[in-house]
């Protein structure tokens, strides 16, 4: 960086460079509806609103397993990793949207199955048959 | 700005700072994030969850991965010092880019404001090559990373304070879906736990406590021995928590080599007159 980093001028246009889109993320999650106690917060970039989103889950599975551009998917988790790399959504109709999505890779009359948990603190099953 | 006040800032701008811990966490941080992008390319995770039913991951995933792991050697080895500070910049755009493109994960969010900082830091030293130790650097970019991180814990914070958190109802679909769609076994309590909305919610409250706590102990007392235990504890109940492992050490990273005693030593600067 050189002198650069020793320059009051530079260091306070990078500082704002930093402050402004954090700040003005946070701003923009108040005007979305967040309230501390109220609503929860929307995803918001630069907001830092990590696990804080209401979210649901759901397992999405597949049987007989899809063949999916040569690899055979049992589970939408089947397409990630044990860790850390989990293909996720955060709505039940995101969910189903992948399971039908999914049934474009799937024999006549593949049963999908969704067991989800949803942040209404419920569980719920779905199940339909792959058109 | 009072001119007091731009003094004040003038000199914090012309401060030193041992630059060792930042050599540190510059080669521990290149280090993580050199294991998720290698592991990242090999299992194409992030490919996956951008497209899970595509075969191969998108070209342009890929150079930007490469592009990642060529800048993240250089962050570890920490030479050619010419070269160290452009990667890290270039590793802050990329991901920018890999973040904007593929996947809006606030881990990558984090990496890009973290390695923009880190860029302005200019310790010599690395993986084969020892820090001089009198060696001394601009003091400013430390502060920065430990403000940011500060940021980070009470935004975090501060969002986790809704009725959704609050009631446990997060944490109770994270790990059930983790128990029933990915297989985990929780230790018993933790199973009995994840299974009670109560028990939920007051780990979420203690969550809420902890990362704001945190903040506090950043901006108003980093001291190592008090700031370590609790991030260390915050991240390793989130990765069995939440199936999220390289975002955790990167930030214990920041801050434990952030706090190191010797930043609190601080060496007066002669006055300009």
């Amino acid at each position: 960086m050189g002198p650069l980093d020793r320059n009051p001028l530079y260091v306070a246009g990078f500082l704002l460079f930093l402050i402004v889109p954090q700040g003005h993320a946070l701003a923009q999650q108040f005007r979305l509806g967040y309230r501390p106690f109220g609503q929860a917060p929307q995803r918001v970039t630069l907001s830092w609103d990590m696990f804080s989103t209401a979210i649901s889950r759901c397992d999405v599975r597949w049987d007989p397993p899809l063949n999916a551009e040569g690899r055979p998917l049992a589970r939408l988790h089947d397409s990630g990793t044990a860790l850390e790399w989990d293909p996720v959504y955060d709505r039940v109709e995101d969910y189903m949207h992948a399971a039908e999505y999914g049934c474009v890779y799937g024999r006549p009359h593949t049963t999908a199955t969704l067991q989800c948990f949803t942040f209404e603190g419920e569980a719920v099953k779905n199940v339909f048959r792959c058109r | 700005m009072s001119s007091a006040a731009a003094e004040a800032f003038r000199r914090w701008v012309r401060e030193d700072a041992p630059a060792l811990p930042i050599a540190r966490f510059r080669m521990a941080f290149g280090a993580i994030w050199l294991a998720y992008d290698i592991l990242d390319l090999a299992y194409s995770g992030t490919a996956r969850i951008h497209d899970w039913i595509a075969a191969a991951a998108p070209s342009g995933l890929v150079g930007l991965q490469l592009g990642l792991i060529a800048c993240e050697i250089l962050m570890v080895v920490g030479a050619p010092l010419g070269l160290v500070m452009p990667a890290t910049a270039l590793a802050a755009v990329l991901r920018a880019v890999e973040w904007h493109e593929y996947l809006r994960l606030n881990d990558f969010a984090y990496f890009a404001v973290t390695a923009v900082i880190l860029a302005h830091a200019r310790p010599r030293g690395g993986l084969f090559r020892r820090v001089p130790p009198d060696e001394r650097i601009p003091r400013w970019p430390r502060d920065v990373l430990v403000l940011q991180a500060a940021w980070i814990y009470f935004a975090t914070g501060l969002m986790k304070m809704n009725s959704t958190w609050l009631s446990g109802r997060h944490l109770y679909v994270r790990m059930q879906y983790l128990r029933t769609g990915l297989g985990w076994h929780f230790p018993g309590v933790m199973n009995r736990c994840a299974d009670s909305l109560t028990c939920d919610a007051t780990l979420a409250t203690l969550g809420i406590a902890g990362e704001l706590t945190l903040a506090a102990l950043l901006v108003f007392r980093p001291r190592r021995w008090l700031v370590t235990p609790l991030v260390v504890g915050i991240h390793t109940f989130g990765a069995f928590a939440t199936n999220v492992w390289f975002f955790g050490p990167s930030l214990i990273a920041q801050v434990f080599f952030l706090t190191d005693p010797t930043f609190a030593r601080r060496k007066p600067l002669p006055r300009e007159d």
